[in-house]
Parts: C-alpha cells; sequence; structure tokens
C-alpha cells in the first residue's frame, strides 16, 4: 500500500476544482464592498462586471498553477510536500511528529467524491496541512500509513531507532472497533435543543453584525436621506422591537443551535476500538477523525442542567496541537454520551488505572465569599439610580433578589468544584448548571504552574495551572499546602514516568 | 473489563506526599545584580517620559498663555500626576521587592522559574517534555550583557519558560546542560 505514494505525485485533476472554487470564495469576499456599491449606483455595475470577469481568469490560473506544482510523496519515514505557486514551499513531516490526521469531504469534495486528508503536527508552530482532493481508498491508505506509528502499537515504541526498514511497515489492522455512539434523528434533536442556547444565540448575533457591518456604508447613507419624523417614528418602533427581540431572540437561538448541530453532528458515527476512537460526522461537510489513544491529551465532559434531563454529556476528546489560539480545530466532540459509555470511555483511555482509591482536594472557603463579592459588583449600576431617585420597592426588591440569587448559587459552584486523583488519573470537576469535568492522565502534562497574588497570599491560597499539549487547566483557591502538594505530586509523575506522552 | 495489569509502567498508586521532593524556596539561584540594574534603569527612563504627562500641563499653567485655564491644567496635572505616582510607586516597590525573589532552580529532571512580588508565578518544565530550547538577546540586552533563555514544550507557543537577564556564559551552560538532560529523558 506504500507504493501508491513512493513517487511524488498531483492529487485528482478534479481537484483542480477544488482550487477554484476556495479561490473564488476568497476573491468574492473581496468583491462584497464593490457588489455592495452597485447595488445602489449603476455605475459601479459596468466595473463590477470587469472585475468579476478577471477574477474568474486570474482565479483560474493560480487554482490550475497551485494544482500543478501541489506534489506530495511518502518518502521513507515522512511524508514530503512541495508547493506554491509565489512562494514555494517544501514541507517534510516526519511520521512520529504528526499528531492527528483526518479525512474530510467539504459540499464540493463530495459532488466529486473526492475526500480531502488534513494533517496537524505538535510543537512546530506551523499550520496543519491539506491534501485537498484524493479518492477515498487512496485518502484512506495515506492516513494508515502516516499514523501508523501511532497505532501500529498501543504502547508508545520508540520510533526510528528500532524501525530502520520503513518500506516495511506492518499492515496496521484498522479494527473497526466497537460502536459507541450513534445519533439517530431524535437524539440528534435531542442533542440540538439541550445545547447552550444563549452562547449560541451570541454567536449567531456575532456573526449577523460581523456579516453585515461591510454594508455599514450603505446603511448610513440610506439612514442620512431619512427625513427626522420617519425617524422618530422609527425609533417608537425600534422600543416596541426590543420586547419582541428578545423572545424572537431565544426562538432564534434555539433554532440556530439545532441547525449548528444538525450540520456539525448529522448521521455521527462514533466507534472505540482497543487502539483509537474513530468519529464520523457532518450533514454538508463530512470528518472523519481516527484518534490513536495514546495521541489523546485529557477527555473533558461537558453537561447542563437541561441535558441532565435525559442523561446524557458530551464528551470532547483533546488532542496535541501546534498552536494554543486554534479554538477546538483538532479537537472532536462525541455528543450524547450516556453513563454507560463514559465507563466504557474511561476504561479504554485510562487502562483502568482510574480505579483505586483517590485524594480529593477541595477549594478554599475564602474562594466563595470572593465569587460572591465579584457576582455582586453589577449591584453598582441600580444603585446610582436608587441614591438619585430614592426608594423603589421594586428596584431595593429586585436587588435583594439578586443578592440571594447570587449566594445560592456561588454556594452551589463553590461545592461543586473538586480536583480528585488517585495518582494516575486526575479528575477535576467543576460546575453546577453547567457542568465541565475534565480527566486527564498525569503524566501527559507539559508544565504546571503556581500563581498567587498578594491577596491570596494573606489568605493563603494560589492558582495550579497544569499544561498539556492539548491546552491548560486552572485549580483556583486552592490552599497553598494543597497547590504545593499537587505541584510537587504531579512533577513527581511526569519525571518518573518512562514512557512516551504521545 | 480489564483488570489493572501489574505490568504497568508506575504501580504505586498511594505515596506519602510527604516523602515527594519539595521545591526548596530558599535554593533558587538569582540574577545577577546587572539585570537589576538594567531594570531599575528602564523604570527610571519609562517614569521619566510618561512624566510628561503632568509635566507639561503643569508648565504651561504657569505661562502666560491665551485662551489656556490655568486652574483646569492644574487640575488636569495634579489627576495624572497622583495616577502616575501611585503607578510607579506599585512598579518600583515591585522591582525592589520583586528582584530577589526572581531566579531560577535546576535540579535533576527540571527546571524551575519564579518571578513576582505582587503576582507571583512559578513554572516548572520537566526535562523530558522540552521540544527546544533559545537564548535570545535583544539591542539593550547586549548592552548590558544580558541573555534571555526560552524553552519550549509541545502544545503551542504560550507553553514555555523564559528566563530573563541571564549572563551569556550562565546562559549557554543552562541551555546545553538542559538540552542534555532532555535528550537522556526523551
Amino acid at each position: 500500500m506504500h507504493e501508491a505514494f513512493a513517487v511524488p505525485r498531483r492529487q485528482e485533476l478534479l481537484g483542480l476544482i477544488i482550487f477554484f472554487v476556495e479561490n473564488v470564495r476568497k476573491f468574492v469576499r473581496v468583491l462584497f464592498g464593490l457588489i455592495a456599491g452597485a447595488a445602489i449606483s449603476p455605475k459601479l455595475f459596468t466595473y463590477l462586471w470587469v472585475a468579476v470577469i478577471a477574477g474568474v481568469v486570474i482565479n483560474a490560473t493560480f487554482s490550475w498553477l497551485q494544482y500543478r506544482r501541489f506534489l506530495f510523496h511518502v518518502d521513507g519515514d515522512a511524508l514530503r510536500i512541495t508547493k506554491g505557486v509565489l512562494v514555494r514551499e517544501n514541507i517534510t513531516i516526519p511520521f512520529d511528529r504528526i499528531q492527528t490526521v483526518h479525512l474530510h469531504q467539504n459540499v464540493v469534495q463530495r459532488i466529486l467524491s473526492l475526500t480531502g486528508v488534513k494533517v496537524d503536527t505538535a510543537g512546530s508552530g506551523k499550520k496543519e496541512l491539506q491534501i485537498h482532493a484524493l479518492k477515498r481508498g487512496e485518502a484512506q491508505a495515506l492516513q494508515r500509513i502516516l499514523q501508523h506509528y501511532a497505532l501500529a502499537d498501543g504502547r508508545p515504541a520508540a520510533p526510528s531507532a528500532s524501525e530502520e526498514d520503513a518500506q516495511a511497515i506492518p499492515e496496521v489492522p484498522t479494527a473497526p472497533g466497537e460502536t459507541l455512539v450513534e445519533l439517530s434523528l431524535g437524539r440528534l434533536l435531542l442533542v440540538g435543543l439541550t445545547q447552550n442556547h444563549i452562547r449560541n444565540g451570541l454567536v449567531a448575533v456575532g456573526f449577523v453584525v460581523g456579516t453585515f457591518s461591510q454594508f455599514d456604508n450603505w446603511v448610513e447613507q440610506a439612514i442620512d436621506q431619512i427625513d427626522e419624523d420617519t425617524l422618530a417614528m422609527a425609533r417608537a418602533f425600534v422600543l416596541a422591537s426590543v420586547v419582541a427581540g428578545v423572545l424572537v431572540f431565544l426562538a432564534a437561538s434555539v433554532l440556530f443551535s439545532i441547525v449548528q448541530v444538525v450540520l456539525r453532528y448529522y448521521g455521527l458515527k462514533a466507534s472505540l476500538s482497543s487502539q483509537s476512537f474513530t468519529v464520523v460526522a457532518g450533514l454538508l461537510k463530512r470528518n472523519e477523525h481516527t484518534i490513536p489513544l495514546r495521541k489523546v491529551q485529557f477527555l473533558e465532559w461537558r453537561g447542563n442542567f437541561l441535558r441532565r434531563i435525559p442523561g446524557f454529556e458530551t464528551v470532547r476528546i483533546v488532542q496535541g496541537r501546534s498552536q494554543e489560539n486554534v479554538p477546538g480545530a483538532m479537537n472532536v466532540s462525541i455528543p450524547a454520551v450516556f453513563p454507560e459509555q463514559t465507563a466504557r470511555i474511561v476504561e479504554q483511555v485510562f487502562e483502568g488505572q482510574h480505579a483505586g482509591p483517590a485524594e480529593v482536594l477541595l477549594p478554599h472557603g475564602y474562594a466563595r465569599y470572593l465569587r460572591f463579592a465579584f457576582v455582586l459588583l453589577p449591584l453598582v449600576f441600580p444603585l446610582i439610580p436608587l441614591l438619585i431617585s430614592g426608594f423603589n420597592p421594586w428596584l431595593v426588591g429586585g436587588m435583594v433578589a439578586y443578592t440571594g440569587l447570587a449566594w445560592m448559587w456561588t454556594g452551589k459552584y463553590h461545592r461543586s468544584v473538586s480536583l480528585e486523583s488517585n495518582g494516575h488519573v486526575l479528575v477535576y470537576q467543576r460546575g453546577w448548571a453547567f457542568t465541565v469535568r475534565t480527566v486527564m492522565h498525569l503524566h501527559k502534562l507539559q508544565r504546571i504552574q503556581i500563581r498567587q497574588n498578594f491577596l491570596h497570599r494573606r489568605r493563603g491560597v494560589a492558582h495550579v495551572t497544569l499544561f498539556t499539549a492539548g491546552g491548560s487547566r486552572t485549580v483556583r483557591y486552592l490552599s497553598i499546602d494543597q497547590a504545593r502538594e499537587l505541584y510537587d505530586y504531579a512533577l513527581y509523575r511526569v519525571e518518573s514516568f518512562e514512557g512516551s506522552w504521545m | 473489563m480489564e483488570e489493572p495489569t501489574p505490568t504497568a509502567p508506575f504501580e504505586n498508586p498511594v505515596l506519602d506526599t510527604r516523602d515527594l521532593p519539595r521545591l526548596d524556596p530558599d535554593t533558587f539561584e538569582v540574577l545577577p545584580p546587572r539585570f537589576r540594574r538594567f531594570r531599575l534603569w528602564s523604570l527610571v527612563i519609562a517614569a521619566l517620559v510618561t512624566s510628561a504627562a503632568w509635566l507639561v500641563p503643569l508648565l504651561v499653567s504657569f505661562t502666560e498663555l491665551e485662551e489656556s485655564d490655568p486652574v483646569a491644567l492644574r487640575v488636569l496635572a495634579t489627576v495624572f500626576g497622583s495616577i502616575w505616582t501611585v503607578l510607579f510607586g506599585l512598579l518600583f516597590t515591585e522591582e525592589l521587592k520583586g528582584f530577589p525573589l526572581r531566579g531560577y532552580v535546576l535540579r535533576d529532571k527540571d527546571l524551575t522559574y519564579r518571578a513576582g512580588w505582587m503576582f507571583r508565578k512559578v513554572t516548572t518544565i520537566p526535562f523530558n517534555r522540552i521540544q527546544h530550547s533559545e537564548i535570545s538577546q535583544g539591542p539593550l540586552g547586549r548592552l548590558f550583557r544580558l541573555n534571555r533563555l526560552k524553552i519550549y514544550t509541545a502544545g503551542g507557543s504560550t507553553s514555555d519558560l523564559s528566563i530573563p537577564g541571564l549572563d551569556p556564559e550562565v546562559a549557554v551552560r543552562l541551555r546545553d546542560f538542559v538540552n542534555g538532560q532532555a535528550q537522556d529523558h526523551a
């Protein structure tokens, strides 16, 4: 299976279309201003046509060059790629540096029945690499070759040194593994309904505002032409709309959540073998992730008060990544995970090391009062009208109710925070309405940090930040003794661990 | 369900944490006094430059310029001046109190850096997690003969340790030792 990639080769010819579509998309974004202008000024319309024709010609030429110059092959233990039109790039990725390889298909690729391959390396600071257009079988074969170090052996083997003969890559049986989660349509809708709607709604608003801000100039011009009376009426209308808007916002948020979930998780099938997770999902853009278990940096279960009713959570599989700021690009989530599946995941990933008596660390009581004080800060705003206009029972009642709610909420939150470890595996649980549970092997840590400001020092508390190759998590307000204990213990675990962390 | 395998790389789950090696606060290596001078001078220069914010309105208020309101200018100067005083007071206190705390510890298996008086941070990188290291020197660093040692781990650009104000020889020795250890432990 190795021979197919032994000599430098191009992608499938149809890949040309994918390059072209991608270039056109970028081009249209640039043209947006011109299109908006043409809508109000017919004179600009002629320019628009010229720009469109020139754009198509330039894009087609550029895409052709991009396609011709993109060569890749497998050379010994590395993937080599040559590409670039204006700047030529030669890229070599040794197999043992590869963090993740995943297959993906967007709408265009699905129509052309082509599959793309994405490769991400950790620690290099370089962006992920993509091969856009391969036949499905070839893409899968390439994925298998690229991941064979990670999959060949559940245990970290010393790479390179022992394997002189790179051609003799063992044919890894890609055991399909047992099905973990298969989302039916009903389950899919349930996941959609139990999303964090408010957050999704805000994301949607941000998206809409972002898109329409490109028409700002046009809107301003339009408003300038309206007379004052109409404007006054418009203001009254806006005020009336605010109330309706809140309701619409909520409804739209729920709808948006559902659409988002359907797009992302449609036809989700997740399976788990002794070597890897495999997750296939997506309505328009289908992604296929195979994640070797030893590449998993940590797992994170997220639940909320709505999901508590059906009793499931979403688990996020966090892998090492090259850039801290790529938001979850290489993280794979499996929704609708019930306790039974959670138990299976934990059993496979942590190899039974999660069991046994555990020591529990709890945050210092100071944290609760600090959070309470912090939550009370917004009360400053109603305080000002209260001082100006005197006693108002509604306002005072509201403030008292808010204070009570804040006291209860911070108390609930405070009691929900715990850090548990049996010495091998760390379980960091927090959140009451929105629960988060991070589970990691202590030896996966990359570095560790204690932070303490002068106020913390007087109270004898500190934050401990645990850094992994997949991101960091901070445990807040531990007593300084417990923080030091965790610090020393985690270091001992990392330093005495002989195997590889990925 | 599999029983925990006895051949697991570690098999001693419960340890008495009192027996673990502790990071002793007294073992930190302090940075050269030259670095302290460097930081103090930088701060003095920053203070002088920013003092214009209150000095200029104050001076202008004493000139007989038309269209200028000396009282408003003096109020402005007082406000800016007090902010400036508090800010640089804190920064100088931080520098004086914080400098003796700055330092690093090299242990057999890890490297730790500590800094900060008001906001204290202690960071440790185990040698078996180091990806690569780097020594850098800016133009001012060249003037004061000071180097910065940067150590990177996996997981992105923020996941690193950076020790400023090292003697160039010390920086090189530290880097070589760290690289050697990283190779042994890899």
